[in-house]
């Protein structure tokens, strides 16, 4: 049952109503049964790693000498899927392990620093390591946010329920619209590289980056809608990343809840532990940092790869920091122009990273960045083929980009929980009838869609 | 200033929600259509003769196969609009026959008979002879339909030529209602013998089914679809979900909504090997004569061509004999050549198309069938077969056709 799918949203939507009609002391109960439900549904026999995995790390919580213990357990595990396919292929992957991991072992962390008290009530933290919404692709939401709210089981409200539809619909645009039409360019062209002269090459360097942004955002957005029609609010994962004028920047706007656990439970302690080496010890921290977010999506070289040409973008960052900055006080024209220009150089950097993290064969890097400049004409008919396809329009593709920019940004300005609420009446009305009239064609759409919608990018990590 | 009633507000209300409903399904129309998503148009209407025909100024998209701007004419022809009186120095040939023939998947410059109105007029401009060509096919169009177009629906464009063209498939098993692929209407007309004679087949009671409203409001709701993509959007969506709900009821397995568990499109090349076969054959031979009389009663040449079938021209001799083997024939053209002795045995002016196609597929390494984007040599002709058979046509008129039989410079 994936997110994009009829049988989902019809699931979704009982489960929604269920839970505003039943009694508080059992929401959290139905959450629990129907997250494991659907974790059946993709995960089938993980269903009991699932269970262990949340059991072991609720009692080890209790007693401090357990705990380190746990999360090296907990970590093993993980880095025992990531690592399973290089000796044996055919295992099937636990799909969600490398989510529910870091919030366990989130959990235990912040335990054992008494950053927060052991959870008392089992049921809640079954919940928080199983909750449906956020187990295929995050965001990782920590403890002592979920754990609350899940506790309050608060009824969710019709406006309210209706800024979740809203959330889903973007999900669902971004999916539909722009990824997976981009998706099937990009693929096409990476799949048949060396047949393409320069122009299809810099559409698959430049959609990249831009499909999986859409694919990504939309999968989280579809969680955290979810999310709100259970009452949950959930951590945002993106914002603007695009929009950042560095890479550091960029890691701050960018898959936000992971980069921040890494940030909380790897970087800094290690940064810490190193101060006494000065720069190196700095440099070290990034890489070990940058690498190990690499590695997350898989023990894959061309993932470590990423994650070190992107410490190398941050080292450079950080050891120009000063001097840079000398230079913006001296020449105000020079800041602006950065202001300006640093999106744009930043959103090459990360296309430059985006080749890495898909190209799983150097081979394949080499022949995109040699061939990146090659003759710009004469593109092959099958390459028309897939350009010519209803949605595979640049032209539209661009407005439909820019479209998904602007909502966003609508969104993380103006919406807020109970904007609907805010409203006049007639906009209260408008919104709920032009929510109704897009969630009915949605579903229109899904219905005719003759080809499956591509599974989302992250949801295989 | 009058206070606003609470009844005056709740109204100016809901006009405004209304009004921006309204912005919003135009804001989602025109997405639809900056995408390029296009539904198939719905073209047919009901008719009390033939079941069913083209609806009279339909126009839509046909996404089936191929992408083209599909329009119906006002008289209900897949074609442009036609004088009903024959100009003068021009020689009328009317086209009858199926999908092939409707060809909705190409336009009409590349459907096969207009290539072959192209080849006979650069041919004839030396005599000042001018050809026109009619376009009557309609897909899904059987013998016992054709018949009646030719008995009832061509004569008042004053033809001199009937051409009757269609595949093995569409002449032999679409002649009987038991063979025929789909049991869609019942008014349909079919035909069997009785003391030798065509008789109506009628419908069973118990296959009684509806066969679609088919009054004016049927027509405007077709017309509205084809132009609003969203309604497009609705109608394809709630086909779709009927067809999964369908395929739930069956346990999963896809199903036709009324397919005929006794069609099978491979019967067609066995010639009369069944009783079910000899029936249609004999019905199939009798509807080919009635339509050749209906020609001599108007003092028309009658002129009957079969096509060919995907499997006839691949060009991969392999799969050619594998298909063979798998129909234990060793003659893919069995049933052309039955055809073309029936027709030689009646004095039938008569073309089998399908071997010149196969050398050409051959010579040429083309594919003669099926279009970009979906399986090589399936479904119907591409602009090449369309183009090459027209070509054929045209020569064989230009060879044998008394009306147009004129020297032929060295090919």
């Amino acid at each position: 049952m994936v997110f994009t799918s009829i049988p989902f949203l019809a699931f979704l939507g009982a489960l929604a109503l269920l839970y505003r009609v039943v009694p508080r002391n059992w929401r959290c109960l139905l959450l629990v049964a129907a997250s494991y439900y659907f974790y059946w549904l993709i995960g089938h026999w993980f269903i009991l790693l699932l269970l262990g995995a949340t059991l072991v790390t609720y009692f080890a919580g209790k007693s401090k000498s357990f705990l380190l213990v746990t999360v090296g357990l907990l970590i093993s595990m993980l880095v025992f899927f990531k690592a399973l396919p290089l000796f044996k292929t055919g295992w099937l992957f636990p799909l969600g392990v490398s989510y529910y991991s870091f919030k366990l072992a989130g959990y235990l962390i912040d335990t054992y620093w008494g950053e927060m008290e052991p959870e008392k009530r089992l049921l809640p933290f079954l919940a928080y390591s199983s909750f449906f919404p956020q187990i295929v692709a995050g965001p990782i939401q920590r403890p002592e946010s979920f754990l609350p709210q899940v506790e309050r089981a608060e009824g969710v409200s019709f406006y309210t329920a209706v800024t979740g539809v809203i959330r889903i619909l973007l999900g669902f645009f971004k999916k539909f619209v722009i990824a997976d039409n981009l998706g099937q360019i990009v693929s096409f062209v990476y799949a048949h590289l060396s047949a393409h002269p320069g122009a299809p090459l810099a559409l698959a360097f430049y959609g990249y980056p831009l499909q999986m942004y859409a694919d990504f955002s939309g999968l989280t957005d579809i969680a955290i809608g979810a999310a709100v029609l259970l009452g949950i609010e959930s951590p945002e994962n993106f914002n603007a990343p695009f929009a950042a004028v560095s890479i550091r920047e960029y890691w701050r706007r960018w898959h936000i809840t992971l980069t921040q656990w890494i940030t909380d439970y790897v970087f800094t302690p290690l940064r810490m532990s190193l101060r006494s080496l000065g720069q190196p010890g700095m440099i070290l921290s990034l890489f070990v940092n940058m690498i190990l977010i690499g590695l997350w999506h898989g023990f894959r070289l061309h993932f470590a790869v990423f994650g070190a040409v992107h410490a190398m973008y941050l080292t450079i960052e950080a050891l120009t920091q000063r001097s840079r900055n000398r230079w913006y006080k001296r020449s105000p024209l020079a800041n602006r122009i950065t202001d300006w220009m640093g999106p744009v150089v930043t959103f090459h950097l990360v296309a430059i990273g985006g080749v890495f993290f898909f190209a799983d064969r150097m081979a394949t890097v080499g022949r995109l960045f040699s061939h990146l400049f090659d003759g710009w004409s004469a593109l092959s008919p099958e390459f028309h083929l897939i350009i010519d396809q209803p949605g595979h329009s640049l032209l539209f593709l661009a407005a439909a980009y820019a479209l998904m920019e602007c909502l966003d940004f609508a969104r993380r300005r103006f919406w807020g929980k109970d904007v609907i609420l805010t409203m006049p009446r007639w906009g209260r009305w408008s919104v709920y009838t032009c929510t109704g009239l897009a969630f009915a064609f949605t579903i229109l759409l899904m219905l005719i869609s003759s080809q499956k919608s591509n599974p989302f990018l992250y949801a295989i990590f | 200033m009058r206070p606003v009633t609470k009844r005056v507000a709740v109204l100016r209300d809901v006009l405004v929600v209304a009004a921006l409903s309204l912005l919003f399904l135009g804001l989602a129309e025109c997405a639809l259509r900056a995408a390029g998503l296009k539904f198939e148009g719905s073209f047919y209407t009901s008719d009390p003769e033939l079941g069913y025909a083209l609806r009279p100024n339909a126009q839509g998209w046909n996404i089936s196969e191929n992408v083209d701007y599909f329009q119906v004419n006002s008289d209900g022809l897949a074609d442009r609009e036609h004088s009903l009186q024959r100009p003068p120095g021009v020689i009328r040939i009317a086209m009858v026959g199926d999908s092939v023939t409707e060809a909705k998947h190409v336009t009409r410059e590349q459907a096969y008979w207009g290539v072959m109105e192209q080849v006979l007029n650069s041919r004839l401009a030396k005599n000042r002879q001018r050809v026109e060509v009619i376009n009557f096919g309609v897909a899904g169009y059987g013998l016992a339909q054709e018949s009646i177009v030719i008995q009832k629906r061509v004569w008042k464009y004053d033809p001199q030529i009937i051409v009757l063209a269609g595949t093995i498939e569409s002449f032999v098993l679409r002649s009987t209602r038991r063979l025929t692929p789909s049991k869609a209407c019942e008014h349909v007309p079919f035909y069997v013998l009785k003391n030798g004679e065509l008789a109506p087949d009628p419908q069973p009671a118990e296959q009684e089914q509806f066969c679609g409203n088919e009054g004016e409001l049927h027509k405007v709701e077709g017309d509205m679809m084809n132009a609003i993509r969203l309604l497009g959007l609705v109608g394809e969506g709630l086909e779709k979900a009927k067809e999964k709900m369908r395929a739930e009821l069956n346990n999963g397995r896809k199903v036709q909504p009324v397919e005929n568990p006794n069609f099978k499109e491979t019967d067609s090349f066995l010639g009369p090997a069944s009783p079910d076969l000899k029936a249609a054959w004999d019905v199939s031979e009798a509807l080919i004569l009635r339509s050749r009389d209906a020609a001599r009663q108007h003092h028309a040449e009658f002129w009957f061509f079969t096509l060919d079938m995907p499997e006839q021209v691949d060009p991969d001799s392999r799969k050619r004999a594998d298909f063979g083997r798998s129909l234990g024939l060793k003659d893919l053209f069995l049933t052309d050549h039955l055809f073309a002795n029936f027709a030689a045995s009646e004095s039938i002016q008569h073309g089998t198309l399908a071997p010149g196609l196969l050398a050409f597929a051959e010579k040429n390494n083309a594919i003669l069938h099926g279009f970009p984007g979906l399986p090589q040599n399936q479904g119907h002709w591409n602009q090449t077969g369309h183009r090459v058979a027209g070509e054929m046509m045209a020569r064989q008129l230009l060879e044998s056709s008394p009306l147009l039989a004129s020297p032929l410079p060295a090919e």
